[in-house]
């Protein structure tokens, strides 16, 4: 029995496991850099990293810098940086997920720098350090050539954490291969506007075999930003439907409402004409979004809605698809609207950044053109900066100059909401979504459910 | 001179004390290992159960509000304890079986005995993100080993891993697949059945059918007891492979307690959370596995007892 016991025992690892890594209380989240670099020596005063003149002297300062995404682009600008500035070493490391960095900054290691997990979230709980003094010090770039919604996504309650740097700009593009539309005897010139213009491409598109597996699936409107909520990206269907799901100043979430309700409807309409398990068996063999090997770019789903990253990406890994671009779809009764939003990924210093100066300065080279060339020219990615935009070479990608374009032409372009629960409210919009696919919820119980839910957590999140 | 033998010779109980304090200087490094790191964070993780903690902002006492909350308010835990206890009741059972039967075909005397062996016990060292690779493939509707031989006679695909009735099986089938270290062990039992019991049966005319029923299965009894809780605690923790096989999907079909707990913990930072549900857990593991011992006077056979 007393071995059985003791074998047990073992199951407590995992309440151990968790409670070693909050073992150590997190640094005093509030602290700004500020407290720790004196007036004089805020980063405004010294060389800014465009400027900054050689070490003469010392030792380079190491700081690290993690990234959620792995693309060795982003190490090539590390290693750019401490070219331009070589009194610092940018070390990159790439690939590392909001667990390892959670338990870093928990444990009280958190790396200088880093870009990764859900930003609204993270800069609501405080990880990250304050960066307004900074920002507004800074002359490595023109605060007001940023867009206003980038800053936004990075700051909470007028306080900002993120330097919107790396990539920053559209989400939305309705994207479709030609080829297909037109096999499917559909006009590409006159792509859709509605969903149930989306729900007639998709049927049209969509190919069963003799044995009634799908081989083609015309559009997947949950697949790439038509399902992403959260790092750094828009909820898609709240602009889809224009609405707001939550909003920040009251802190209260409206999801339990026709128009939430009416976006369960339309999926389960797109999912319904598959077979939701054929559909989640086809997404699970090729798999979403637009890696070498998904259906979208090996032309088995002819349509997605994805972001301004497509075109350079698609380059790479489909380059001999003709893709289009259109404005996503809207409800019939909002057709017209051209909806668009900005989103995108920022640098910022964890509560505890063992060199901040350094690492602002890091953050501030990241905003310049050299920065913003390699990672255009590596990955296709755009920076939040207008002034880039302007002399950027758009045309290198086929279908990019679109969403530059809409930018200017969209009747509403909005921004993220700083969802302080953003994880939480992605699984709980998936899970009722499943709900509702595979007939376990009707639509208007699952919006009430995400209602419930959703304010139950925050409530509980907010104290 | 009798004195003096009195006292050299050193008092039962300082010689006890002396034994005692030397054995705890030598395992003073595993002592203070064991204090540091499972000690304290599991007493740390009972003090968080009852805290509302996101690890990144000071823990909050708020009693028993967690362990509330699971019974009352949380709309996915009686899911998770479903889906769990399903695993458990379902999939125990038969892993065990199929590792009990394949290991009594191991022990008998096959051409090729020891590849066999080799063979299924493969699995069991093969880590688990490659187990999860390989079951990704061979389940896989497009182009998997079994879906693609279907499509080729014309058939409807299977979809193991998207349909929920479907998923939790697909999970036990590769479970049982991954039963070389049970193996072993009952293969060790079953070489230690001495063979006089098979040679007495014989005797008195028992079929093959009633010497396995009624010796071979009595006489492995303890080991068959030793896999079920092992099994039992690994399958009420289990992670990986429905990690990676399913995340939990589809629609919450293979959300298990390991699964839940790891959400809640580090992607909503609810490690208080988090904590009370490692601690319901680890209760519930407690009465399954004591039940499990309980139950095994009236069905585990230990060599030399008497009745």
């Amino acid at each position: 029995m007393l071995s059985g016991l003791a074998v047990v025992a073992g199951t407590g690892a995992v309440g151990a496991a968790l409670a070693a890594c909050g073992a150590t209380p997190a640094p005093a989240a509030t602290q700004p850099p500020a407290a720790a670099a004196t007036a004089t020596t805020v980063p405004a005063a010294e060389p800014t990293a465009t400027t900054a003149p050689p070490a003469t002297s010392g030792e380079a300062t190491s700081i690290t810098w993690w990234t959620g995404w792995n693309s060795t682009v982003l190490g090539d600008a590390a290693v750019a940086a401490s070219e331009v500035m070589p009194d610092i070493k940018v070390e990159w490391l790439g690939g590392v997920d909001q667990e390892k960095f959670l338990t870093s900054v928990a444990g009280g290691t958190p790396p200088d720098a880093a870009s990764l997990g859900a930003y609204p979230e993270l800069f609501s709980r405080n990880v990250a350090m304050d960066l307004t003094e900074w920002v507004n010090a800074t002359t490595a770039f023109d605060i007001k050539d940023i867009f206003d919604a980038s800053w936004n996504g990075g700051k909470v309650e007028g306080v900002i954490y993120g330097i919107p740097a790396i990539e920053g700009f559209v989400r939305y593009g309705f994207c479709y291969n030609t080829a297909m539309a037109e096999e499917a005897g559909l006009d590409p010139k006159t792509p859709p506007e509605t969903w149930d213009d989306a729900f007639t491409w998709h049927e049209k598109m969509t190919k069963f075999d003799d044995a009634g597996n799908a081989t083609v699936i015309g559009f997947d409107p949950l697949d790439a930003m038509g399902g992403s909520i959260g790092f750094g990206d828009p909820f898609f269907w709240p602009k889809s439907w224009g609405f707001v799901y939550y909003d920040e100043k009251a802190k209260k979430f409206d999801l339990d409402n026709p128009s939430m309700v009416e976006g369960y409807e339309t999926i389960k309409r797109f999912y319904d004409l598959v077979g939701a398990e054929k559909m989640a068996a086809f997404r699970q063999s090729y798999g979403t979004w637009i890696g070498p090997s998904a259906s979208f770019p090996v032309a088995t789903q002819a349509a997605q809605i994805n972001g301004y990253w497509t075109p350079g990406e698609m380059a790479v890994n489909a380059p001999d698809l003709n893709i289009e671009y259109s404005w996503p779809m809207v409800p019939a009764s909002r057709k017209g609207t051209k909806v668009q939003s900005m989103g995108g990924h920022y640098i910022f210093l964890p509560t505890g950044s063992p060199h901040p100066k350094e690492a602002f300065r890091f953050g501030e080279y990241m905003m310049s053109d050299k920065a913003c060339d390699i990672i255009f020219n590596g990955l296709g990615w755009l920076p939040s900066r207008k002034s880039y935009l302007a002399k950027a070479d758009i045309a290198k990608y086929k279908g990019l100059d679109w969403f530059v374009r809409s930018v200017d032409e969209a009747t509403e372009l909005t921004e993220v909401i700083m969802d302080p629960i953003t994880q939480i409210t992605a699984t709980t919009v998936s899970k009722n979504g499943d709900a509702v696919i595979y007939g376990d919820k009707t639509p208007q119980q699952a919006a009430a459910d995400l209602q419930a839910t959703l304010s139950e957590e925050l409530q509980k999140m907010l104290g | 001179m009798a004195m003096t033998a009195h006292t050299a010779r050193p008092q039962p109980w300082r010689r006890e004390l002396r034994l005692t304090l030397k054995g705890l200087v030598f395992s003073f490094p595993w002592l203070l290992g064991f204090l540091f790191f499972t000690i304290y964070p599991v007493g740390a993780s009972l003090y968080y159960s009852l805290t509302r903690y996101d690890v990144l902002r000071p823990p909050r006492f708020v009693w028993f509000e967690n362990y509330i909350d699971l019974f009352s308010g949380d709309p996915l835990f009686g899911t998770v304890i479903r889906n769990t206890l399903y695993m458990v009741i379902v999939g125990v059972p038969i892993a065990l079986v199929a590792a009990f039967l394949l290991a009594s075909l191991l022990n008998n005397k096959i051409l090729g005995r020891p590849f066999f062996r080799t063979i299924f016990f493969v699995p069991s060292i093969v880590p688990a993100v490659a187990v999860a690779m390989v079951w990704l493939w061979i389940y896989n509707t497009q182009w998997g080993m079994i879906n693609s031989t279907l499509a080729s006679w014309g058939l409807l695909a299977i979809p193991f891993l998207s349909d929920p009735s479907l998923a939790k099986p697909s999970l036990i089938i590769i479970s049982c697949w991954a039963q070389g270290g049970s193996i072993v062990i009952f293969l060790a039992a079953l070489q230690d059945v001495p063979r006089s019991l098979y040679e007495a049966a014989l005797v008195d005319g028992a079929s093959a059918f009633r010497r396995f029923r009624h010796v071979t299965i009595p006489m492995c009894t303890p080991s068959i007891l030793f896999v079920m809780i092992t099994d039992l605690i690994g399958t009420f923790q289990s992670f990986t492979l429905p990690w990676l096989l399913t995340e939990g999907g589809p629609n919450s079909a293979t959300e298990l307690y390991g699964l839940y707990l790891y959400r809640n913990a580090f992607r909503f930072f609810k490690m208080g959370y988090a904590s009370a549900l490692a601690w319901i857990l680890f209760l519930v593991i407690v009465a399954f596995t004591a039940l499990v011992f309980r139950s095994s006077a009236r069905w585990v056979y230990y060599g030399g007892q008497v009745e």
